[in-house]
């Protein structure tokens, strides 16, 4: 019996240029890509071939020149902007290590997003949760500029997933951090998206960064190219169809 | 796991030294002189050039012309199979991961009209390449997973991994620089071949 899972992400001949004066820089041209529930992909690309880019329109962060992008069957652009709004705040989690824009402990901040609607005693037990889960309980009470690179990459991901989303989008995430902690922060997402079911989407620019992924593709001049393999995740040997998914 | 998994691939001086052969007539000497100033990194030993062009000259891809004449004793020319063969070689496909050589030699040898041809055996180079990553992920990941919780393989595991990634992280993006610049160069061919046209 063959199971073909709907995907959760679909971006479809996605086009994004930026002007620079006189010129038009090409930063997407076309790019399509599916994404399923429960799936790591990863996004290999240099700087400045817009890989941000790509991560901010599957957010539903930037809309694109032309193109559609579709999460859950959903169309980002046909909906209208509160809808929207609303849509992606219960859908996507965005992963970036960034200093949060008020100075409080590590468990608040997590928190936080739960405190809009919801109870306290709830937000903050859940945070506690998903920061132990991650291997930062011992956090808590600590400021962000207490924090190492491996802390700050783990707290953002708890940032994220608190609010229990179907898809992370995840920028860059271990550019700052070494091997060892590459591979937990790496395969943290990657353990995270099987027990949640989330779809993980992440730009890395190192390739030691997509050893955890199902699938990785490279962004350059505009274009995604998939990754094709020769063998199965046993070693052996299967039959690459061209731009489709494995299926089986 | 261990080091990548490195697929020979066939390449030889010989199809160098025809592209020069074409680029220029000349002796086997000065072909050489020309071969090293070519492909300084691929560290030809000394004699590759006369011995590629004795086998080219055996193969019937090149020829001794002006024997009579002083100053063009030793002097080699291609022959219009030789010139057949080395646009075949030019335009052939790279299945594998590629020598690094080899695309220098094609792509510092090749025409403006060839670079569509260059840029698409550049791209299929670097999924050459990304293939080879991604099996090199499922064998960590497998690999990873029979080891199970042994805290020092892992963490031994994961420095060998790293390895491999970085291996063909380099070259991946090495790729994707020289597909780039060439996609540039064409760009600017085709604008100035339309503006000459044009005018």
């Amino acid at each position: 019996m063959l199971w073909v899972m709907e995907p959760l992400l679909v971006l479809q001949g996605v086009h994004v240029h930026y002007r620079r004066g006189s010129l038009a820089l090409r930063v997407l041209a076309g790019v399509s890509l599916e994404l399923v529930a429960g799936e790591v992909v990863s996004v290999l690309a240099m700087r400045g071939q817009g890989k941000s880019t790509l991560l901010r329109v599957a957010a539903g962060m930037q809309r694109p020149d032309a193109g559609g992008v579709l999460l859950g069957g959903e169309e980002l652009w046909g909906l209208g902007d509160v809808q929207r709004q609303r849509f992606l705040r219960e859908s996507v989690g965005w992963v970036e290590v960034a200093a949060p824009a008020l100075d409080v402990a590590v468990l608040e901040h997590v928190a936080t997003p739960l405190l809009v609607g919801g109870g306290k005693r709830e937000a903050f037990a859940r945070a506690r949760a998903v920061l132990e889960r991650v291997g930062m309980s011992g956090c808590g009470g600590s400021s962000w500029g207490d924090l190492s690179d491996r802390e700050r990459a783990l707290v953002a991901v708890a940032g994220a997933v608190v609010r229990a989303p179907r898809l992370l989008v995840v920028d860059d995430l271990t550019c700052t951090l070494g091997l060892g902690e590459t591979d937990e922060v790496t395969r943290l997402l990657c353990e995270l998206s099987r027990e949640l079911g989330v779809g993980v989407l992440m730009g890395v620019s190192d390739a030691g960064a997509t050893q955890w992924s199902d699938r990785f593709m490279t962004l350059a001049g505009g274009e995604l190219l998939a990754a094709p393999s020769r063998t199965d995740e046993e070693g052996g040997e299967v039959i690459e169809f061209p731009g489709g998914r494995g299926l089986g | 796991m261990g080091r990548p998994s490195q697929q020979v691939v066939e390449f030889s001086s010989k199809e160098v030294v025809l592209g020069l052969v074409i680029e220029q007539p000349d002796n086997s000497y000065r072909l050489g002189l020309r071969l090293d100033k070519l492909l300084r990194g691929a560290q030809y030993g000394r004699g590759t050039a006369e011995k590629a062009a004795k086998s080219l000259a055996d193969d019937g891809f090149i020829r001794l012309v002006g024997e009579e004449e002083e100053a063009n004793a030793g002097v080699y020319e291609a022959t219009p199979v030789g010139v057949a063969h080395f646009r075949d070689w030019l335009r052939a496909s790279t299945s594998m991961p590629p020598v690094r050589e080899e695309l220098h030699a094609k792509i510092a040898l090749c025409q403006p009209p060839d670079l569509p041809l260059m840029i698409d055996s550049v791209k299929e180079a670097e999924l050459a390449c990304m293939a080879e990553l991604n099996d090199a992920n499922k064998r960590t990941r497998s690999v990873r997973k029979a080891v199970g919780e042994r805290e020092w393989r892992r963490r031994m595991g994961i420095i060998v991994a790293a390895g491999d990634a970085a291996w063909w992280d380099g070259r991946i993006k090495w790729l994707q620089n020289v597909r780039l610049f060439l996609e540039k160069e064409w760009h600017h061919y085709r604008a100035e071949h339309a503006s000459v046209r044009s005018g």
